[in-house]
This record gives C-alpha cells, structure tokens and sequence, in this order.
C-alpha cells in the first residue's frame, strides 16, 4: 500500500514542506539541533524518535508558536520563517496539539465553524458594514460544519459544550476543526495518545481518505510503532534534536540507528515494542543509508 | 416598618423612597456601563482588565480638560475625551498584551494609578485634591450647566405634565439617559459577541493557541476587546461627571475597578444582562446599608457595607457560583 502510494505520486513528488537546518535553543539546550527533512505533497508523513527527541519543539518552530534560531522553513515553495501562527495557518498548514485544545465552553458546532476561513463577520468593519456577506457565509460554514461532523460521527453532539465530549471524541473534533480550516497540509500531534483502538482506527481512515480525496498532507508525532509502520509513506526519525534517519518505513524499522536511539545507546530493557520488535523478527540487515 | 423588638433601630422606610430607588439606579448604570468593558475583557476575551478606573479617569479628566478649559460642547468634549482613552488604551495595550494574563494585569492596575496620580498632580488640568470644580470656577465655566439646560427642559416638557415635576424626580432625566445607553450598550455587546468576531473572542478566552493555530490573530483581537472597555470606561467617566459635577482623584481609586469585578461575579460572567442585574444588587445593599441605625460612628458603617458585600460574595460562590446570569456549564467546563 505505502509502495502504491508512492508509485501513485510519482518518486521526484515535490516537497510541500521544507525543513533546512533548524536549530532551536532554550537557554543552553537545544531543542531541535540542525534538523532537515523533507515533506512530499500527498503523502502521510510520520515524526518519531524517543522522549526529548525535539519533536514537539519542531512543531512548533514549523507552526510559527516558536521561532527559530535560524534554518530554512518553507511552505508551498515559500519561506515561512519567523512567521506568526495565525498567518502560517492561513496560508494553509493547521497543526492539532498533543494535548486536545478543544474549546470547551464553547458547542461542538461553534469550535467547528470557527474555523472556517473567509469570514467577513470576523473583522468589526466588513461585519458592520457587510451583516448580510457574514450572514450567508455563516449558513455555508453552518452547513459544512454539519456535514464534517456527520463524517466523524459527531453531529448528534453539534450543540453540545465541547468540554462534554470524550477524549478520544475530542481528538476527533481536533482534526475535524483542523479540517474546516480548508488545510492543504496538517500536522497532528499525537493523534492517537489517550483514545480507544476503535475512535482511533476511525481517526486514521479519515487521515487516508483526506489524503486521497482532496490530496491533504499528513505530519505526524506518533508513538505507536504499528500505526507508523502501516499507516504512513515516509518516516522521519529524531534523536537529540536532529533528524538521524528518513526513508520509507520497511527501512526505517530495521535501521540500527532508530533502535540504538530508542534504547538510548545503554541497551539493556527495552523501552517499548516497535523497531525493537521488528529487528528481532527478521535476520538484522544492513543499515541502507 | 420599625422592627422595635430589636435592641437595633432599622427602619426600612427609605426602600419606599423614590429618590432612594433614583439614585440607586443612577450609580448602578454608571458602574454598569464601566463594568460592561470588564465583561468583555473577562467575561468574553480571558484578559484581566484590572485598569478600568483609568479608563473612568482618564475620560472624565479629558472631558473637563474639553470642555471647560477648552470649552468645546458637551457631546464634541465627549467624543474626543473617548478618542483620548482609546489611545491610551492601545498605548497600554500594545506593548503589555503580549504579557501572560497575570503580568497584563499588573501592567494594568499600574496604568490605572498613573492616570489617577497625574490626575492628583496636575492641578493645572485637573484641579487636583480640590477637584474639578477649581477649574471650573477658575474659568467660570461649569461642566454640568450644558446638562442643566436638558435635563430642565426634559423636566418642564415631560416630567410635570405626567406630575412627575416634584424635586424628588429632578434626577430622572440623568436616570432615563443612562440606562437608556446602558440598555442599548447591552444590545448592542450582544449581538457582537454572538457575531463570527464574538465567537473569536470566546476562543480567545477558551484558549489562544488554539485560535491563534485555526488562523486567528489573538493579540488583535484583545487590543479590540481592550480598546472597547476603553471606550465603555470614558463613557463611564463622562457619566460620573454628570451624577457627581465634580471630581477629584479619590473617585478613581483602584477600589473602584474592584466594585466592578464584585458586580461582575454578582451578575455572572459572560452575560451582559447580568452586568446591569449585578450592579442594581450592589448598589442596593451598599446604598440601603446608609439607613442602618447601628450605634457605629460613620466611618465604620462604611466599612461594614464592603464586609457585608464580601459576606454576600462568599454566600453566592457557595451557593451560586455562576451569579444571576451567569452559564455554570460554561463555568464549570471553563477549566
């Protein structure tokens, strides 16, 4: 499936997302130290590496929440650097946070159609001036909003507060209020921490269907091995700040770097399953890059 | 209605008293119309205005400054004393709304003494300790006489034919003008905040970052929220000149936002409505407890109307955190 993908975009499918040597401190740690990666439009691209490993921080740094010490961030093609995060997700790349920001309250159907762009009611001029231009625009993101909740199965909570809602329903409505946002690209934290196998199977069928519906990118941070392992066309792995691998994840699951990185060099127990696993499945091979 | 078996004389006489009930809900639209810009800052955006005597201040300093010393009209006084807080409102605003909440606080209350101690200090505009009426009587012009014309005439032309021409009444054109705005202020707030630009304040309140990451620029849309309490707090200022004629530095003192904050939980947050409910209760109590025939000198009367107040304050976080009006749901999912 991930080989399809791929064949499906063509090898040489341009980047939407670049990251050239960002570095990030906090007083004399560096968070993210020279990291470089590339991410190809169309694809579901997973961000993993052990605890501390800068991840967070780099979502961060790309969403404008932080900015960089310097590096190269450029989206579509255009250097998003040291922009602030309302701009950067207007111009198309909403992110969701680690731990849920639903607002809750506020009703599901208001944290929907807040997100919805193009809405001249948002400014006091065009508001005042325009009620009616306000008016319409909130009956087509009314609409859409129900429509976005009916596919998460969400709408019958439409009036709802959205602090009622379950965890793992509020990580869904994280991704469906990214999805108003009209995004080319989204970045998920965690989508899967803390929500049951079923909401999160459901979490990541969506992810695909966007991805082959209307062609949004995917950047993820995820933890669960298996989810990266199968759900994603590209892996990058982090360790102390740094990208340390990048490829396709029947690579990445064998790289001796990745399980160095998640056993922390130390050896001995072992941290959680994933890569681990993997390596003891199959004979070791050589690592490819 | 004496309560003779109690070895304290109350008499409750004055709750049948107009001009009681009038000037009641005089002070109550006064602090109605300056607690309505804490609404918006607290109740509706999350940032904690604790500077809204300034804004009071400075707009009943420039209004005098306007029209006295200047002597522009009435209403032209107003309107450029409005524009004035504005500007300090985005001068304030500005660098400090980027603080943390609690810091833009800090900032804020700081604003609001600088503003009352230049008030106290800069005899020349403000008249200092001696107030407004130094001015006045030094330019031989009186900042109420342009209120006296209208409100004689709305007497003369409306009160004594219906029989309302007894002096009990005189200040009901001061009361019918200030609820009059207070009401349509509400209206108008309102329909703001249930407005596309209202529900981005609320996820403001709710959490910025998570606004800020669906594309909305939170700081300016607090300099918004701000510069509008700015504006309400003018107007109140503009309208405690009216009720009290003149004033010095001691009606601004930081108290006086916090008689805001007690209305605000009295009423409920995030409720316009509850703003002009909480401040028809606290000016009740503070202004019904003058009648007390307690066997205390008068100072500590008033004193002891703050500790009712706080009484009454503790009695409703038991029983009814949310304030009249108040949403519990929206209280209890809000943290």
């Amino acid at each position: 499936m991930n080989d399809d993908a791929k064949a499906a975009r063509g090898d040489g499918a341009k980047p939407i997302l670049e990251i050239v040597d960002v570095w990030k401190h906090f007083g004399g740690i560096h968070a993210v130290a020279g990291a470089s990666f590339a991410v190809p439009e169309g694809s579901i691209t997973a961000l993993i590496g052990p605890n501390g490993a800068g991840k967070t921080t780099l979502f961060n740094v790309i969403t404008g929440f932080y900015r960089p010490d310097r590096g190269v961030i450029a989206y579509e093609g255009r250097s998003v650097f040291g922009k602030r995060p309302h701009a950067i997700a207007k111009a198309g790349m909403v992110r969701t946070f680690q731990i849920t920001k639903a607002l809750a309250a506020m009703p599901v159907i208001d944290n929907m159609m807040l997100a919805a762009p193009h809405q001249p009611g948002e400014q006091l001029p065009t508001l005042i001036a325009r009620p009616l231009a306000s008016l319409n625009r909130e009956r087509e993101v009314h609409d859409l909003a129900l429509e976005l909740l009916e596919r998460f199965d969400l709408h019958t909570k439409a009036e709802d507060y959205a602090g009622t809602l379950s965890g793992g329903q509020r990580k869904l409505l994280e991704l469906a209020r990214a999805l108003m946002a009209e995004p080319r690209m989204v970045l998920l934290d965690e989508p899967m921490a803390g929500i049951n196998p079923t909401l999160g199977r459901r979490l990541l069928d969506h992810m695909h269907e966007l991805r082959e519906r209307e062609g949004v990118t995917f950047l993820f941070i995820e933890h669960d091995m298996e989810v990266v392992m199968n759900h994603s066309d590209e892996v990058v792995v982090m360790a102390q700040g740094d990208v340390i691998v990048k490829g396709p994840p029947h690579e990445i699951r064998n790289d001796k770097r990745v399980i160095d990185a998640y056993l922390g060099g130390g050896g001995g127990e072992l941290a959680d399953g994933g890569p681990s696993e993997a390596g003891a499945g199959e004979p070791a091979r050589e690592p490819n890059r | 209605m004496i309560a003779g078996a109690l070895p304290l004389a109350v008499s409750f006489d004055f709750l049948t008293a107009w001009d009681f009930w009038i000037g009641v809900f005089i002070i109550a639209g006064v602090y109605g119309v300056f607690t309505l810009g804490l609404q918006i800052n607290v109740g509706y955006t999350g940032i904690i205005n604790f500077g809204q005597a300034g804004f009071m201040a400075l707009g009943a300093y420039a209004t005098i400054v306007f029209t006295v010393t200047l002597g522009m009209p009435m209403l032209v006084g107003l309107l450029l004393a409005t524009l004035v807080t504005i500007a300090a409102g985005l001068l304030i605003g500005l660098p400090s709304l980027r603080l943390r909440a609690d810091y833009f606080a800090i900032a804020t209350i700081a604003f609001a003494e600088i503003i009352r101690l230049t008030g106290q200090n800069a005899r020349g505009l403000t008249g200092g300790n001696q107030g407004t009426i130094s001015i006045e009587l030094e330019q031989e012009r009186f900042f109420i006489d342009g209120w006296t014309t209208v409100s004689r005439s709305i007497e003369d032309n409306v009160l004594d034919p219906i029989g309302l021409g007894a002096s009990e009444f005189s200040n009901l054109p001061l009361l019918a003008l200030i609820w009059i705005t207070l009401i349509v202020l509400v209206i108008v707030l309102n329909r703001l905040i249930a407005s596309p630009w209202g529900r981005v304040l609320r996820a403001i309140r709710e959490d910025e970052d998570a606004a800020r990451a669906l594309g909305k620029n939170a700081f300016a849309y607090k300099l918004q929220s701000l510069t509008i309490a700015s504006t309400l707090g003018a107007l109140s200022g503009f309208f405690i000149l009216l009720q009290l004629q003149t004033v010095n530095q001691d009606v601004f003192q930081p108290l006086v936002t916090f008689v805001g904050y007690a209305i605000l939980v009295l009423g409920g947050l995030a409720s316009f409505a509850g703003v002009m409910v909480g401040a028809v209760i606290l000016w009740t109590v503070l202004e019904g407890m003058r009648f007390l025939d307690l066997p205390l000198g008068a100072d500590k009367i008033a004193a002891m109307r703050f500790i009712f107040v706080g009484l009454i304050l503790i009695l409703l976080m038991a029983f009814r955190p949310q304030g009249a009006l108040g949403k519990r749901e929206e209280m209890v999912l809000g943290e």
